[in-house]
């Protein structure tokens, strides 16, 4: 039942070199939308309560990523918070790092937003997920 | 008197905008590379995986090369729909099916 490239340790210099690329790009992902893997969800067919099993990857997905928006809107918070004490102390600083602190609020709350608007996309995927389980099944 | 946390601040304002040019780089090469992983996605799926491919599930090569296509990818290119779809389709039918 196994294809010939699935026996054997996999081969170093593809995992750590050649897909750097595709491996830097998971790791961002998944701080910028939700991501359930197709291998994943597939890898539950045939298993007792596929469909339960799906519904939590995507819950998983879902709080992770609504954690992290949270905290990026409170750092955004304290970073604006931050900037309206130093000028009601009258402290000084140079004017373009307290323009580009002011644009790391706006990051912060842009990170955060995109992060809210791309959990749409669990709606969408999740009855493609459950099609995959029912489709590979017996 | 400076407060040094203006000048942090500022400096991870940097940081994160080098890192988002980054991610969508990276996320333009994926986009542009999906489609050719689809046919590799296709043979994966077609195989069932049973408990006795624990093992190797955890470090097969072909796993591997398509653990990164997520079911967005599936909703955003037919191609890689496609080849699921077939994969699928190939899986669930017995040994000797006419296709």
């Amino acid at each position: 039942v196994l294809g010939a490239g699935d026996i054997g340790p996999p081969r170093t210099d593809r995992l750590w070199f050649g897909d750097w690329r595709e491996r830097a790009w998971a790791r961002t992902r998944s701080l910028f939308v939700p991501t359930v893997s197709v291998v994943a969800v597939c890898d539950l067919i045939g298993t007792a309560d596929a469909e339960s099993a799906a519904k939590a990857l995507y819950d998983w997905e879902r709080d992770r990523l609504f954690t992290l928006a949270k905290g990026l809107g409170a750092a955004a918070i304290g970073v604006v918070t931050t900037l309206l004490v130093n000028a009601a102390e009258g402290k000084h600083a140079a004017a373009p790092a307290v323009w580009l602190a002011a644009a790391f609020a706006a990051l912060l709350l842009l990170w955060g937003g995109f992060i809210l608007t791309g959990l749409r996309r669990l709606a969408e995927e999740y009855p493609v997920a459950l099609t995959l389980i029912r489709s590979g099944g017996p | 008197v400076t407060n040094p946390l203006v000048y942090l601040f500022a400096a991870a304002a940097v940081v994160i905008a080098l890192w988002f040019a980054l991610a969508a780089f990276l996320s333009y090469v994926h986009a542009s590379t999906r489609r050719a992983r689809a046919d590799e996605l296709g043979d994966y799926l077609a195989v069932p995986r049973g408990p006795a491919a624990a093992e190797a599930r955890s470090t097969g090569e072909a796993r591997t090369r398509v653990m990164h296509i997520s079911i967005g990818d599936l909703v955003r290119d037919p191609a890689v729909a496609d080849a699921a779809a077939r994969g699928l389709a190939g899986r669930s039918q017995p040994p000797g099916a006419a296709p």
